[in-house]
């Protein structure tokens, strides 16, 4: 016992974490429990001859005799009637069960549990596995039910994925890979599925579906870039297929891109704690994740349906390096989207509610071809860096005022800070104006509106 | 740690003979005896009694606090007649002179001429029964100081030795406090205990009435008698202070007697606001004391925290001296004195 102490309260942090699945607080509980324990050490390294006495004493149920004989001097007279007390004590009492020996000195005590700290540091893994493990299990749980043997071999390897993911032997990166693989079979399989369905359906749909067709072509390695795009696709393809396994398949798509976003930020804090840090602007406000900027160079090197491009080509795979771009582009958007309060599951549901199978694409590449850096659709600020917010002001009521509007309703400050005022509402919005293409703004005249 | 008989061995060198064990054991049987005997006579009262021994045989006085018709006189009476000990009572009243208590100069004539000699007053006895002593004036009550303490009288500039042992029984009355006269602290803190007699409950009362109203007449047997038994006596107190107590043990008394003083370190916020005069070293000897004979009553040599807690409350409670302000929010001394036993430490 003596030996685990300054371990013990790592350790129990750590089952606390994965247990929980929120390993930075149960550090902060570990620590508390770190200094108590070190604290009790330090009270009680010291144990006198009369202290010792007295645990006896109380142990063996005896009334002070071995306090008595341990403190006092020899020679007193009835001091022999004592001990042959004590004697009858030992004899027909068992000896009590001695506290754990204390007598490692208190620094590397210290020591030992500063290690145990630094060890929980450095394998932040953990967290992702308690974090996500569980979400993929049930999933592949879910599609091992279903009738179809591509369903099932998708259930076998996400299950695969999951160990992979809680095995502390593989670094983020390596878990990252094996998330993305998994997210390009999953859109490959769906793309075939939709030329499937396509195909077989009567022409009297036609219009549409084959323009809605084309975009996704043209669309095809932007699908693969963008991270939050295809859970959109997932989730609609999962709902033409239809029943719970097409379901099963659209979570698990989200959850996917979900893991790939938090591991690829894992990544980057990883390799960016060793820059310095960028001078901070005054003012305050708050800056948005990096993933940002290497999301658009993602986004520019996967756009296959840029101007002067065949949608239809490959587009930006082809480019050198559009692979990395693409792997970027995945990491880079998924932080944006939670620093906009906005998961991907969110804007997959708002694009497949108005555009059929044209939400293939998603609206986030929408948003990308009709918004340039500044701008954005619904409050979103597309490459947006800082920008100002009002917090909610309490809603209580003063007396004799009345509430004029609904509670828990903001109004900002200021537009939206630096960043200019969006233009047009996003495709398919009811609004006065059209809404423009980046590519047209030049040749309409509108450009830097 | 030595053997047993090579302890026995011990023993009985030390005590001359025979064994230190036995000698506790005889204490022990002495001691249940004269409870026994005084029981035959007073109903219940088993702690009264119990501690009212204890002090004896500790070489103290006692002060015994009750309402009348509790038995105290009988209890006295009883405890000198079992203890085989010449017993002289003195009532107490306003009017009493010193010299009633400690004897006078008596003008005498005989065959040389006439002469003053000394004749011995009713304090020249092993067991004197103040009754009522709150109710003498604090003159008389100054004159019974010097023989409680330094088991002497002086008187017209003789000084004349009290009989071993001697053991002073006080009791006063709670109430009908008018005309009294409080007793000082110097002389409170010549009592060893302080013992609160209570009425007895229903089946003790019943008992007393079996007793008293029937032909049954118990009378209490002495346990010793005649020099012999002062002999036994005087070295059953002797066992009593070679009784061993741990150093942790003596520290914890010091630390109750300074937790008890007002504006001593260590003293807790209720004594500061309540008490005057916190105990001095007698109070601290009667708990040492009290515990030594208890320890003997168990059998031991030595004293066990038990021991000393069970002699507390008996010791320092005539000895704290409480304010106005305790008076006024009826805070007595027992409560306090609870109340610093549970924020000690035990060693």
């Amino acid at each position: 016992l003596d030996a685990l102490l300054p371990g013990l309260p790592p350790l129990v942090a750590l089952f606390a974490a994965l247990l929980a699945g929120r390993l930075p607080i149960e550090l902060a509980a570990a620590s508390l429990i770190a200094f108590a324990v070190l604290l009790l050490y330090v009270a009680s390294v010291e144990v006198s001859l009369p202290e010792a006495a007295a645990f006896l004493d109380r142990g063996m149920c005896a009334k002070e005799h071995f306090l008595t004989l341990a403190t006092l001097r020899e020679g007193a007279n009835l001091r022999p009637v004592v001990e042959a007390g004590a004697i009858a004590i030992a004899r027909l009492v068992p000896e009590p069960s001695l506290p754990p020996r204390r007598s490692r000195p208190l620094a590397a005590s210290m020591l030992l549990s500063v290690v145990g700290f630094l060890l929980l540091w450095l394998v932040p893994e953990l967290a992702t596995v308690a974090a996500t493990g569980e979400p993929l299990d049930r999933i592949a749980a879910e599609l091992a039910g279903s009738p179809s043997a591509a369903d099932r071999a998708l259930a076998a390897e996400l299950r695969e994925l999951a160990r992979a993911l809680g095995d502390a032997r593989l670094s983020s990166d390596q878990k990252l890979s094996r998330v993305e693989e998994l997210i390009a079979k999953l859109d490959r399989a769906a793309r075939e599925r939709l030329q499937l369905s396509a195909a077989g359906s009567s022409g009297g749909e036609g219009e549409e579906r084959e323009q809605g067709r084309q975009d996704q072509a043209g669309g095809q390695s932007k699908a693969e870039g963008a991270g939050d795009q295809p859970s959109a696709q997932g989730k609609d393809q999962g709902g033409q297929q239809g029943g719970p396994a097409g379901d099963a398949r659209g979570r698990a798509r989200e959850e996917l891109a979900k893991l790939a976003g938090e591991l690829s930020a894992q990544a980057q804090s990883k390799s960016g704690e060793g820059e310095p840090k960028k001078p901070q602007p005054a003012g305050g406000g708050i800056q948005a994740p990096q993933g940002a900027e290497e999301r658009k160079a993602g986004a520019e090197a996967t756009a296959g349906n840029q101007p002067g491009k065949s949608p239809d080509q490959p587009g930006g795979d082809q480019k050198p390096g559009g692979q990395q771009g693409e792997a970027k582009a995945q990491a880079g958007i998924q932080p944006r989207d939670q620093a906009q309060g906005q998961g991907p599951t969110n804007a997959g549901g708002a694009a497949t509610d108005g555009a059929g199978q044209r939400s293939s694409l998603g609206p986030a590449t929408k948003a990308d071809r009709y918004y340039k850096p500044g701008e954005g659709p619904e409050g979103r600020i597309i490459d947006g860096r800082y920008v100002r917010i009002r917090v909610p002001e309490d809603n209580q009521l003063l007396p004799g005022t009345e509430e004029v509007a609904k509670p828990g309703e903001v109004a900002p400050e200021v537009g939206y800070g630096n960043a200019p005022l969006p233009g047009a509402g996003p495709p398919g919005k009811i609004s006065t104006e059209q809404a423009v293409p980046l590519e047209y703004r030049g040749a309409l005249g509108r450009a830097g509106e | 740690m030595m053997d047993d008989r090579e302890g026995e061995r011990a023993m009985g060198s030390a005590a001359g003979g025979e064994s230190a064990s036995a000698r506790i054991e005889r204490f022990r049987r002495s001691f249940l005896a004269i409870e026994a005997e005084v029981g035959k006579v007073i109903v219940g009262q088993h702690s009264v009694l119990r501690k009212l021994l204890v002090a004896f045989f500790a070489g103290g006085h006692v002060l015994l606090e009750g309402v009348p018709g509790l038995g105290k006189t009988l209890i006295v009476r009883s405890v000198s007649k079992a203890l085989g000990l010449s017993f002289k009572r003195i009532q107490f009243t306003p009017d009493l002179m010193p010299s009633d208590i400690i004897g006078a100069q008596i003008l005498s004539e005989n065959s040389a001429g006439r002469e003053f000699h000394f004749r011995p007053g009713p304090i020249f006895a092993h067991v004197v029964l103040a009754d009522e002593i709150n109710r003498a004036s604090p003159k008389t009550q100054s004159a019974v100081l010097e023989a409680m303490q330094e088991r002497q009288v002086t008187a017209f500039g003789e000084t004349y030795p009290l009989p071993e042992p001697f053991f002073v029984l006080a009791t006063q009355n709670p109430i009908e406090l008018e005309g009294t006269y409080p007793l000082p602290e110097a002389q409170l803190d010549r009592f060893f205990f302080k013992l609160l007699v209570q009425a007895p409950g229903p089946a003790e009362l019943k008992e007393i009435l079996d007793r008293t109203t029937t032909e049954r007449n118990p009378e209490a047997s002495p346990v010793f008698a005649g020099d012999t038994g002062r002999a036994q006596i005087a070295a059953m107190c002797q066992l009593v202070r070679q009784v061993l107590i741990a150093p942790p043990l003596q520290d914890y008394v010091v630390a109750l007697i300074a937790a008890t003083t007002p504006n001593a370190p260590g003293a807790i916020r209720a004594v500061n606001n309540y008490v005057r005069f916190g105990p001095g070293p007698r109070a601290a000897q009667a708990v040492v004391l009290g515990a030594k004979v208890n320890a003997l009553l168990d059998g031991r040599a030595h004293a066990s925290f038990d021991d000393l807690v069970d002699g507390v409350l008996p010791a320092l409670r005539h000895r704290l001296i409480l304010n106005f302000q305790a008076e006024a929010e009826n805070v007595d001394a027992d409560t306090l004195l609870t109340e610093v036993l549970r924020g000690l430490r035990r060693p």
